[in-house]
């Protein structure tokens, strides 16, 4: 039988760091079962500090200089990306996936979402008057979407405010 | 008047070449500039640092790339910073951050490399609004969804 799993999926630099708060403040209010695994989908050797898990390093698609190196990745990198979740998938029953995004989280969770896996979103704190591009996706997949500053609320309509991690 | 210039996680150099060819030279400045490939040469430099709330507390000004995390951080610190905008990255989307901090008077945005010198000079008489945050509260929300999933 396949352990259940929770999936934290996050970037690196700010939304690690997001990663890593809500993660210490779940810790203090968590009672958790000895069977079950936190597993982790991250970039660039960011990984969580401090706890003892399972996590998948992914390849970065979106590339921050350049949109053509980005069209590249899109159809280079997948490959690798979707054979990584097939590996989680054999090995865990993964219950729910907490997500900081970016992009890193769409396509975990829409493959995630076929086997009924429930989702959150935590979207960035650097957003007040526009959306991001993970954000604009994410939003019609998640079970729930929280935003960190009350202004976000005009442009996604069925989020929740949760205040910043 | 001592200085840090951060550029988070991502290449900025653009800015730190402009900084190390135009801030006065009797400014003690230390930049981090990543993994950028502009190595500066009139101020010293360091790639990243592991203790960078230490960098932060030990300089009295920040010169700063747009990102959520630095921001908010350096805002708690009480810190008194120029906020730059990426606008190297193909995606503007520190822009956001950098208005929302510029337009409350929690810092200075300076979108135009031009503008850091004399807005560096404004620094220490500037009074600036202290930012408030609010506080994640939905942590007992989320650890109980997360038990109902695991049920």
């Amino acid at each position: 039988m396949k352990e259940k799993a929770i999936l934290f999926i996050y970037g690196e630099g700010g939304h690690r760091a997001k990663m890593q708060r809500l993660f210490n403040y779940m810790e203090k209010e968590l009672v958790m079962e000895s069977d079950v695994k936190y597993i982790s989908i991250y970039e660039n050797g960011d990984l969580l500090d401090s706890i003892n898990y399972d996590g998948y390093e992914m390849p970065t698609v979106r590339d921050k200089y350049s949109k053509f190196r980005t069209l590249i990745n899109i159809f280079v990198k997948p490959y690798k990306i979707i054979s990584t979740l097939f590996k989680i998938k054999r090995k865990y029953d993964t219950r729910i996936i907490l997500s900081t995004g970016p992009g890193i989280s769409i396509l975990p969770i829409i493959f995630f979402k076929l086997f009924n896996t429930k989702t959150i979103h935590f979207e960035t704190d650097s957003r007040f008057m526009t959306k991001s591009l993970s954000g604009q996706i994410l939003y019609y997949l998640v079970d729930k979407f929280y935003v960190p500053n009350k202004s976000l609320l005009k442009l996604y309509k069925k989020s929740e405010f949760s205040g910043q991690l | 008047m001592k200085i840090f210039v951060t550029v988070g996680t991502t290449k900025f150099d653009t800015l730190i070449e402009f900084l190390d060819e135009n801030l006065n030279k009797s400014y003690e400045v230390l930049f981090q500039i990543s993994d950028g490939t502009y190595i500066p040469k009139n101020f010293p430099y360091i790639i990243y640092s592991d203790d960078i709330n230490t960098l932060y507390k030990e300089h009295d000004y920040v010169i700063t790339h747009a990102g959520a995390g630095t921001i908010y951080k350096l805002l708690d610190l009480k810190k008194k910073l120029i906020v730059v905008p990426n606008l190297d990255r193909i995606d503007q989307h520190q822009t956001d951050i950098a208005d929302f901090v510029d337009s409350n008077g929690y810092a200075i945005s300076c979108s135009d490399f031009n503008n850091i010198p004399d807005s560096l000079e404004l620094l220490p008489k500037k009074e600036f609004t202290q930012y408030e945050k609010h506080m994640f509260f939905k942590t007992k929300e989320v650890c109980e969804i997360i038990m109902e999933s695991l049920a």
